[in-house]
This record gives C-alpha cells, sequence and structure tokens, in this order.
C-alpha cells in the first residue's frame, strides 16, 4: 500500500464507518458497536503504519482530485500529524471498545446515533490533524464540533443545555477561525499553508496580517479551553454521558492545540511568532496563569468529572505554557505532555466511567466505595494521579520535568517555579480523592469491580503510562527529531 | 554485570508477591526477600558501580562503598524484622512496605542524584500507605499532610537536582553550598526531621499502622542521614542543628501523652546526634553518626515493636490511661528495657557503644557542645528509660481498667522483638563486627574505665531524679485535650510549639486555597460585578452558572487585548 | 471621510452585522434570539469573504459554454464563493443541531429564558 494511500485511509475508514453505522443500526442495533470498534482500528493501524513510514524516510502528501498545491487541497502527514493522528485514533479505540456497557446503559435506545456520533467526531479530528489547507482545517474543525455537541448532549437533561452553551460559543471560536482565515487570504490569496508561509514573509507588518493572526489565535484558544476562554468546558464534560467525555476528553483539545502551532508555526512562522510578534510571550503568560487558575479551581470541586474538567484546563495551560516558551526542549516536553495527558486523562474519565456504572460513584465523598471493591480500578486511578502530579517512574513526570528545562533554559525560573507550585496544588487536589477512597464506609451497597472492558482499558492505560514514562527518552528523540517546528533554538 | 541483580529486586517481587499469594507461601516471601537482598549484598560487597545511560546523562544505578553498605546492611536486617513483626499485615500494606524499603535501597545505593530523586519519591508515596492503613479519621488527615509535607521536600530537591544539572554533574558525591546545594540541603533536612522541618514526624508516626510505624521509625530519616553523610559531610551549620535537635526531640517528648509521639519525638533527639556527627566531618564523628544509625535502627524498631505490642493488645496508646502492664505481658516488658536500656547507653547495650563515639567526636570540638549532647542523653533516659517504663509497665492505671483481648502479642511479633533485642545486647556486649563495617577505620574502645563509670553515674543521677520528681512528670491527659480542641478548632496560636502550629498551618494552607479557588471561579464568572460577587456568602446564589454573556465578554476582552497589542508590533 | 465609509463599505457591512450577532447572543435572554444573534455573526462572515472575491468590472464567476478566451480579470474570485458555500452549509447544520437542542430543551425544562433555566437546572437533577 503506497504511502499516500495510508494517509487518505486513515481518515476514510472511520468515515466510511460513519455511513455504514446508521445502515447496521437499521438491520441490527447488535452490529453498530463492533463497526465503530473495526473502523477505529482500521484507522488506528493505517495510522502507525503512517507513523513509521514518516519516522523512516519522511513526509507523506496526498492531493486531492488530482489538482496539484497550491490550486488543489493537500494533506500532509509528517511527524507532528502522524503522532497526533495515532493519539487520536488509538485512544478512541481504546475508548469506545472498553466503554461499551457503560455506553449503552447511559444511552440506551439512541445507541446508533451515539456511535455515528463517535466516528464522525474521530474522522473530523483526523482529517484536521492529516489537512494542509486552511479552510479545510475549518471545515474539519466544525464536523468534530458538531459531533461533540451531539455527544455531549446524550447524558441528560443538563446535558443539553450544557450542549447548546459549548454550541454557541463552539460556533463563535469557528466564526473567529473563518475570520482569521479570510484576513490571511486576503492578504495572500491562498490558502495552502506551505504556500501562505512563503506568501505571508513580506506582508505580515499589515493590519490584514495582524488581524489574521489575532483572529485564528483567539478562535483556537476557545476551542482548546485556554483560560479564561474555558467557560464551556467544565459544564460540557461533567454532564455529558461518562463514555462521551472519556472520547472527547483526551482528544479535542489536543487537537485544537495542535492546529494552533500548526498554524503559528509553520504557515505564520516561527521567526514572526517569536521576534516580530510577542505571540510566544502572550501565550507563556496565558498558558502560566490558567496552569494556577485550573489547578486552583480543581481543589473546590466535589464532583469527580468536574475536578478532572478543571484539571484539563489546568493541563492544558501547561502544554500551552511549553508552547510559548519556544525553544526545543520545552516544545519537545509540550508535546509529549500533550500524548501523556491524552493518555492519563482518557485513564481518568474511564475510571470515571467505569465507578459510576457499577456503583453510582459522582463526587468525591462517594470514592469511600470505591477503594476495597474496586482493587483494578483503584490501581489505575493510583497510577494516573501519581502520573498527573508528576512523580517518576510515570510518564506525567518526564513532560513536566523537560518543560521545566524549558523554562530554565529560556531563562524564565518563574514559569519554572508555578510548574512546580502547580504539581503540588495538582498533588492537593488528588490526594483530596484519594484520600476518600481509604475511608471506610458501612456496606451497603453490592457489587464489585466494573465492566470488564473498562476495568481492562483503565489496567491497559495506566500499564501503558508507565512503560511510556520509562520510554520517554526514546519517544522524546523521535518527537526532536521528526516532530518540532522549524527554525527553533 | 547481566547476572548481578539489585538488592532492590528481591523487596520489588515481594511487592507483587503479597497481595497474589496466601497464607504460608506469602510469609515465606516475605520472610525470603531480605535474605536475598543480604546475599546479593554480600555477593557485590567490595565496590561496585553500575551505569546507565539515559538521556545523555549517566545514571549510576549502583554504587557501593563502605559508607552505602553499612546503611545497606541495617536496612535489609530492618526490613526482616519487620516483615517478620507484621507477617499478619493486610497484603495491601505488606506490598507497601517492601516497596518502601525498596526505594530506601534505591536512594543508598543510588550514585547520582536523579537516582535518588527517583527513590526518594517512592519512598514517599510507598510510606503514606502505612499511616492511610489504619483508615480511621486521624490517620487519614495526618497521612494527607504527610505526604504533602514529602512531596514538598520532593519538590525543593527536584528543582534542586535539575539547577545542579544546568550547572554541571549530578554526581552523588559531596555537594557545595551554592543556590542548587541549598535546595537540596533542605529537602534532606526535610527527611532528617530537622525542626522546624520535621513537623511531620510526630504528627504522623503515631497514626500509623501498629507494623507500619516499625517501618517508618527506621526508614526515612535515616536514608535522609546517610544523604547527609554523602552529600554534606562536614557543613557547619549541621552541627549546630544537630544539637538543637537533640534537646528539642527531648523537651518535647517529655510533655507528651501518647506513647508513639513520645517515641517520634525521641527519634528526632537521636538523628540529631547523627546529624551532628556529619556536621563535625571527621572520619570519627561519620563513624560515629553511622554506627549510631545502625544501633538507633535496630533499638527504635524495637521500641516501636514494644509500643506496637501494648496498642495491640490494650487498644490504647496513652499513658494515662495504661499501667501495670509488666505482670500481664513479661516478654514484652522485658525486650521493651533492651530497647530501654539501649537507647539510654546503658552499658552492655548497643547504645553505649555508638552514642558514644559522636560524644567523644564532639569534645574535640566544644565543650559546651559536648555538654549538650550529654544533656539530652540523660533526658533520653529519662523519658524512655524511667518515665515510659514506669507509666506503661509498672504504675497502677488511673482511670478505667484495661480489658484485655489476649495476654501477650501473638509470636511472630515476640520472635521480632526477641530477635532485635538479642542484636542490641550482643552488639553491645562486642562491638568489633560492627567497628569493623564502619566506612572509616575505627580506633576506638569504648569500655574504657573513665567512660563505664562516667556513663553509669550520668544514669545513677537521672535516676534519682526521676525519683524524686515522679509525680510531676506523669503524662497530663488535661494537656492531650487541650491540643485536641486547639486542633480541631483549628486555631493556629503556638501553645504546643511546633506540632499544633504544623497541623494548624496545613489546614490554614488548605481554608486559603480553598476560598481561592471559589474566588477565582466567581472573579471569572462575575467580571464586572466584581464588588458584589464576592461579598456573598458562598452558597448556590454565587455559584450559578454564569450566563453566556459573561462568556462572550471574555472572548472579547481577549481578543481586544491580543488586537492592541499586536497593533504596536505593525 | 466619506471615502473611508464608501470605499470600504463591504467591510463596515461586515463588521455591523458581526457586532450586532454578538450583541443579540449577548443581549437577549430567550436561545432562539441568542440562535439568530449566532446566524448573523456567521452571515458576517461570509459575507466578508465574498466581498474580497470581487474584482473591479468583473462579472459573477460562472463559465458559459461557448466561451473561447479566458480572461481572469473579466471574472469574480470564484474561490471564496465556493468556501462559502460549504460556510453556509455548515451554518446550516449547525443551526440543525441547536434548534434540535433547543426543542428538547424545552420539552424537558418548559422555558427558554436563559436566566429561569439555569434556576430550573439547579432545581431539578
Amino acid at each position: 500500500m503506497s504511502a499516500s494511500r495510508i494517509l487518505i485511509a486513515i481518515f476514510l475508514i472511520p468515515f466510511l464507518a460513519a455511513f455504514l453505522c446508521p445502515l447496521a443500526g437499521l438491520w441490527r442495533r447488535r452490529f453498530v458497536h463492533p463497526i465503530t470498534v473495526l473502523g477505529l482500528s482500521g484507522s488506528a493501524v493505517c495510522a502507525f503504519c503512517g507513523l513509521l513510514k514518516v519516522v523512516r524516510t519522511g513526509p507523506v502528501h496526498y492531493t486531492f482530485g488530482g489538482w496539484a498545491p497550491p490550486l488543489g487541497i493537500e494533506w500532509t502527514l509528517d511527524g507532528l500529524s502522524a503522532g497526533m493522528a495515532v493519539l487520536i485514533s488509538s485512544m478512541a479505540l481504546i475508548v469506545v471498545a472498553g466503554s461499551r456497557v457503560s455506553a449503552r446503559a447511559e444511552v440506551g435506545e439512541s445507541v446508533t446515533a451515539f456511535y455515528t456520533s463517535c466516528l464522525l467526531l474521530v474522522s473530523g479530528l483526523l482529517g484536521l490533524v492529516l489537512s494542509a489547507d486552511l479552510f479545510n482545517v475549518f471545515v474539519f474543525l466544525e464536523v468534530a464540533s458538531l459531533s461533540a455537541y451531539a455527544l455531549v448532549a446524550s447524558g441528560g437533561r443538563r446535558a443539553r443545555v450544557a450542549s447548546l452553551r459549548y454550541l454557541i460559543l463552539g460556533t463563535m471560536g469557528a466564526t473567529f477561525y473563518l475570520l482569521g482565515v479570510a484576513y490571511v487570504y486576503a492578504a495572500t490569496g491562498t490558502l495552502n499553508m506551505a504556500d501562505a508561509a512563503a506568501r505571508l514573509d513580506p506582508v505580515m507588518r499589515t493590519p490584514t496580517a495582524v488581524l489574521g493572526l489575532t483572529f485564528i489565535i483567539v478562535g483556537l484558544a476557545l476551542k482548546m479551553g485556554l483560560f479564561p476562554l474555558h467557560g464551556w468546558l467544565p459544564d460540557a464534560y461533567t454532564h455529558a454521558s461518562d463514555a462521551a467525555s472519556a472520547l472527547m476528553a483526551p482528544i479535542m483539545t489536543k487537537t485544537a492545540i495542535y492546529a494552533l502551532v500548526r498554524i503559528l508555526f509553520w504557515v505564520f512562522g516561527t521567526g514572526t511568532v517569536t521576534e516580530t510578534f510577542p505571540v510566544m510571550n502572550m501565550l507563556a503568560w496565558a498558558g502560566a496563569i490558567a496552569v494556577v487558575a485550573g489547578s486552583v479551581m480543581a481543589f473546590t470541586q466535589t464532583d469527580l468529572k468536574r475536578m478532572f474538567a478543571y484539571s484539563s484546563i489546568g493541563q492544558v495551560g501547561l502544554i500551552v505554557l511549553g508552547i510559548g516558551l519556544a525553544n526545543k526542549t520545552a516544545m519537545a516536553g509540550a508535546f509529549l505532555h500533550v500524548l501523556n495527558h491524552a493518555l492519563m486523562k482518557g485513564c481518568l474519565f474511564l475510571i470515571a466511567a467505569s465507578a459510576g456504572y457499577a456503583h453510582g460513584i459522582r463526587t468525591l465523598d462517594d470514592l469511600s466505595l470505591l477503594g476495597k471493591r474496586m482493587p483494578w480500578t483503584m490501581g489505575a486511578f493510583w497510577v494516573a494521579a501519581l502520573s498527573m502530579i508528576g512523580v517518576p517512574p510515570t510518564c506525567g513526570f518526564f513532560s513536566k520535568w523537560y518543560i521545566l528545562l524549558g523554562a530554565l533554559r529560556a531563562g524564565q525560573p518563574f514559569f519554572a517555579f508555578l510548574i512546580v507550585a502547580s504539581s503540588l496544588l495538582t498533588a492537593a487536589y488528588f490526594f483530596r480523592a484519594l484520600e476518600h477512597t481509604y475511608r471506610q464506609r458501612p456496606e451497603r451497597r453490592n457489587g464489585g469491580e466494573g465492566p470488564v472492558g473498562l476495568v481492562a482499558a483503565t489496567t491497559g492505560l495506566s500499564l501503558t503510562i508507565v512503560s511510556l514514562g520509562v520510554l520517554s527518552l526514546h519517544v522524546l528523540r523521535i518527537i526532536e527529531r521528526a516532530a518540532l517546528p522549524p527554525g527553533l533554538q | 554485570m547481566t547476572t548481578e541483580i539489585h538488592p532492590c529486586v528481591p523487596f520489588l517481587a515481594a511487592a507483587l508477591a503479597a497481595p497474589l499469594l496466601k497464607g504460608r507461601l506469602r510469609q515465606a516471601a516475605l520472610l525470603a526477600a531480605p535474605c536475598l537482598a543480604l546475599l546479593l549484598l554480600v555477593r557485590l560487597s567490595g565496590g561496585a558501580r553500575w551505569t546507565f545511560e539515559i538521556l545523555g546523562n549517566d545514571l549510576i544505578l549502583l554504587r557501593l562503598d563502605s559508607l552505602s553498605m553499612i546503611f545497606c546492611v541495617i536496612f535489609v536486617i530492618m526490613a526482616f524484622l519487620g516483615n517478620l513483626y507484621g507477617i499478619e499485615a493486610p497484603p495491601g500494606q505488606q506490598a507497601a512496605s517492601q516497596i518502601y524499603v525498596a526505594g530506601s535501597l534505591g536512594v543508598v545505593l543510588a550514585g547520582d542524584l536523579v537516582t535518588l530523586f527517583l527513590g526518594w519519591e517512592i519512598m514517599a508515596v510507598s510510606s503514606t500507605f502505612l499511616i492511610w492503613g489504619r483508615r480511621n479519621k486521624k490517620a487519614l488527615r495526618a497521612g494527607f499532610r504527610y505526604l504533602l509535607a514529602h512531596i514538598f521536600g520532593g519538590g525543593l530537591l527536584f528543582v534542586g537536582v535539575l539547577l545542579q544539572r544546568q550547572a554541571g554533574s549530578v554526581l552523588f558525591e559531596s555537594i557545595t553550598l551554592d543556590f542548587p546545594g541549598m535546595l537540596i540541603l533542605t529537602a534532606f533536612a526535610l527527611n532528617a526531621a530537622v525542626p522546624p522541618l520535621g513537623a511531620w514526624l510526630p504528627d504522623a508516626y503515631p497514626e500509623a499502622t501498629v507494623p507500619g510505624a516499625v517501618f517508618l521509625s527506621a526508614f526515612t530519616t535515616k536514608t535522609a542521614v546517610y544523604a547527609l553523610a554523602r552529600g554534606f559531610a562536614g557543613t557547619d551549620v549541621l552541627v549546630w542543628a544537630g544539637a538543637a535537635m537533640t534537646l528539642y526531640g527531648v523537651v518535647f517528648a517529655v510533655l507528651e501523652n501518647d506513647i508513639r509521639r513520645l517515641l517520634a519525638y525521641h527519634i528526632i533527639s537521636q538523628v540529631g546526634y547523627m546529624v551532628c556527627g556529619i556536621g563535625l566531618g571527621t572520619s570519627l564523628s561519620v563513624n560515629g553518626a553511622s554506627a549510631h544509625a545502625f544501633c538507633h535502627i535496630l533499638y527504635k524498631g524495637l521500641l516501636f515493636m514494644a509500643a506496637g505490642a501494648v496498642i495491640h493488645v490494650t487498644g490504647r496508646s496513652k499513658l494515662t490511661e495504661l499501667g501495670a502492664l509488666a505482670p500481664i505481658m513479661p516478654l514484652t516488658t522485658i525486650f521493651y528495657i533492651v530497647g530501654a536500656f539501649s537507647i539510654s547507653s546503658v552499658p552492655l547495650f548497643s547504645g553505649f557503644v555508638s552514642k558514644a563515639i559522636v560524644v567523644s567526636a564532639s569534645t574535640l570540638r566544644s565543650g559546651g557542645l559536648e555538654l549538650v549532647l550529654t544533656t539530652a542523653s540523660m533526658g533520653t533516659f529519662l523519658s524512655i528509660g524511667l518515665k515510659l517504663l514506669f507509666a506503661v509497665f509498672f504504675k497502677k492505671p488511673s482511670g478505667e481498667a484495661i480489658s484485655l483481648k489476649r495476654r501477650e502479642p501473638p509470636r511472630h511479633m515476640l520472635l521480632a522483638m526477641g530477635l532485635a533485642s538479642i542484636m542490641c545486647v550482643s552488639i553491645g556486649v562486642w562491638p568489633a563486627p560492627l567497628y569493623r563495617i564502619l566506612p572509616y577505620p575505627l580506633a576506638y574502645h569504648p569500655y574504657t574505665r573513665d567512660h563505664v563509670i562516667g556513663t553509669l553515674q550520668l544514669l545513677l543521677w537521672t535516676g534519682f531524679g526521676f525519683m524524686v520528681l515522679i509525680k510531676k512528670l506523669e503524662g497530663k491527659s488535661t494537656i492531650t485535650l487541650d491540643t485536641d480542641w486547639l486542633y480541631r478548632r483549628g486555631a493556629p496560636r503556638l501553645i504546643r510549639g511546633v506540632a499544633a502550629g504544623y497541623t494548624a498551618v496545613a489546614a490554614s494552607a488548605e481554608r486559603t486555597l480553598l476560598a481561592t479557588g471559589r474566588n477565582v471561579s466567581t472573579l471569572w464568572s462575575n467580571p464586572l460585578h466584581v464588588w458584589r460577587a464576592l461579598s456573598i456568602p458562598y452558597d448556590d446564589e454565587r455559584r450559578f452558572r454564569p450566563l453566556l454573556i459573561v462568556h462572550m465578554v471574555w472572548i472579547l476582552s481577549v481578543f481586544l487585548a491580543a488586537a492592541l497589542v499586536f497593533w504596536q508590533f505593525l | 471621510m466619506g471615502d473611508v465609509i464608501l470605499g470600504y463599505a463591504n467591510y463596515w457591512v461586515s463588521v455591523v452585522l458581526l457586532l450586532s450577532g454578538i450583541y443579540v447572543v449577548m443581549a437577549y435572554r430567550n436561545f432562539v434570539r441568542k440562535l439568530i444573534g449566532m446566524s448573523l455573526m456567521q452571515t458576517a462572515v461570509i459575507l466578508f469573504f465574498i466581498s474580497i472575491a470581487v474584482k473591479a468590472r468583473a462579472t459573477v464567476p460562472i463559465l458559459e459554454e461557448h466561451a473561447t478566451l479566458i480572461v481572469p480579470a473579466h471574472y469574480d474570485n470564484p474561490l471564496p464563493h465556493v468556501l462559502m458555500l460549504t460556510a453556509i452549509v455548515v451554518g446550516v447544520s449547525t443551526l440543525g443541531v441547536s434548534l434540535a437542542l433547543v426543542i428538547r430543551i424545552h420539552k424537558d425544562y418548559g422555558t427558554l429564558e436563559e436566566d429561569v433555566l439555569i434556576r430550573r437546572m439547579r432545581e431539578l437533577p
């Protein structure tokens, strides 16, 4: 199979499966879940093959309809997008495969619609990640977002209000992004990323290009949940069904971060965003504020999923801080943290799904039911919590360490201090949760571990967290070689 | 090198085995692990160094020389005794204690700071379980504070190591006292329970499980002592910090009513001798610190085992509620006496041959130092050798009579205590084998006429003083009540000194964090009505979901701010 | 002054529409009206895009069958038109999803006013 065919297969397999799903659902509802899993596994396999090929031989391109760029729409698979594609498809596969039982319990009759939305979400995100055309990114961003709105609404009454608010805010973000693309098009006359990069250089210091930059940044910042544009995130992640939040939390915000990195560094150019305009400075400060604010607000939460949501806000801040420091070390650490955080948050939300399904655990107080009855889930919770705090040898430690090294290398010890402080805050709220699990409770409910799929998924993810930690050096080497933006110090 | 195994590995294997095996198999695994580790150590003795390359740095996973050897040996021995003592503990606890031991060995054998940091964190997390295992509310809170204190220390260590790596190498040898060095020193001092950083120790150790406390008493502080010996030997500030510690522990212990809290304060006191010896920096004093660490682990473990046995049998830990246990549990009493005599440096017991080395090294420095150390020694005998012994085992109990579940503690506990006692006495009687494994060659003879007579004199006078003051030194239950009341109200007034202040600091930090979080949420939700919003009490009214207008306001303001900033650079 | 307004008339229209849209979303409590505001915002962007495709003295970018000589300067830029077709579709789909949600919310809570809705959300699980 040629490389460009693999590229298109990554997107096409789940996309076609998304069309197959409703048809299968009309026939027999039992087939919906297997089709979803098959679609996602096909995508994951192709993504892995694509990543291997890219790491060995270099970027792969695919043009639609035979129209050569810059006129035609081009898709590119390079180190960064291949890594993201692997991340998205694998996490989606693990979550969907693991949460079959709890999803069916929560969603009930509308399984078909649920899994179709899942497949559309994943295809949309994959298309975004693979695309090398600015408007194409907008299209897939909206495809993914619309599916996300539907998925968020799957959680009950409150979820629908949360979804509507998410919809309005998300559309505003996308509108801003589109407006930014309009300005860039007005300034350069092209939508192809590589071409626009070449043409933006002479016109960068015009109001048009600057406004384009600003609108794109604000639009994508809203999509990724960067404080203070995070308002939609806690409600959406809390009230969505457990399976849906487990699917969305690891991958949606990360894809928006990817889009921002891609456009800032590959379209506007490293020089522009680091020297000409203080974009990286602003991002670093925004990230620093977000890290502290997210962690502090997470501390006040009593609902488990809401705590995880605010924790995500903090971690997104950390990643943006790493990006904003704009040197090789911090950027590699930030990319590694994208991977690690997807694993950790996916694991945590799956744990919430498992605990919610088995014992109705929703708040921190309920957690005292968790300890003795769900030992496997508890173990996974400990691993994920230690990784979020940053205790070696879990993977979370290494990415934070690298971002810290980057902060010191950039001569910003204050950011380093903030990162350590945020780790302490993270330790505080996670250990509060874990302390609850050690409480003794009178035996009120019966039932033991969660469903097999969820237990397997959480255990698998926690093992991955630890082994990825041990292998961090290799992963960092690959990132530094293949995925960093050009022209960084 | 492929056939050589790191001495941590048997303990990690035991940690995995404990939840999976049952009954005799599990017991066998727990007892076999320390023996295997000792064998591995013996095979490696004579100096070994394993390097491992990661990320362009050299990590030295194993570095065995005379200084690390003595600590490894005593850790392994203590692990055996602790495993024996806790052989009936829940498997989760056993697994945690094995990981804890593995972490300590990792730290002691580490040749570079990164490996040390790895072991440090593993120790902190695993030991918390030994406190949480008790599962009552006090233990949960104490464990939480313990963990936060250690993560804080770990954070300091982390930043120090990072800065050290920036500056040059991360080899774990003598560390200079520049800014990263000071951070690392502070982190080590926190684990060694140097006041005021050491407030976590008397706060958390009394709340631990019965077998868990035995492990806790041995490993964290002595690992820190080793780290200080390796990295900061000869640092002057440690001399005075150590001397202060010896007195601090003794003074605070005098007023205590809980057995294990009293013993915990004495850990601080004895570690003071070791820290002082390290600070003096001569080969004699470092020898003394190492010897004292060796003996202290044994007799402190023994004392905690005996105290734990008392708690296990009677269910009580307050001195005012105990008494007259000697006729009920005679064996335990004898073992306790061995431990008490060891800590008090009674001739023929282990403390006599080890503490004296440090004290004699201190005479070479200044007479005042020797006086302080000797005074502390008297105080130790007073507290543990006399007051505790009397109050727990001999006096008539005031208050309710003690209802017993059983007479002596279970056989395995007695066996463990017995083995520890035998070791204490044999080291006291024949110290040569101990002296042989000390880091530097030692020419010291403890059983000189002067030394024996001098020590006996001190002990006799202290005993006499105790007889006279016996009424005044009984643990006052009122003080304990006062402290509990204050602690429950969370009032941060320093009446009991650092102990109450520490829990108060932790509680107020938690409250501040909660208030900050709520204020951040409120401010973000009400950017235009800040004053009004912040003055409403935090209930549903203030926690309302922000209207969409608020989100839009934030979006627009962020956009305007960004646009304005970028406009300047056109 | 007149030059600024008339010369950039198309941009002013977009700006006014965008700000109106944002204002409507912020000011009205009823969700349906907010959705109308959202649509207004999207329309503003679409008009902006199309307006930058215009060339002086050019015609609609539709190719006639018998056209032999194609001078690009005589036709408006077709690319933004095409892009905006896609964008309109996206907007319509978003509106469809949002209206479905609105119907469901009205069935669940009986109201579409935002403040009333939030209060009812707090009371009912």
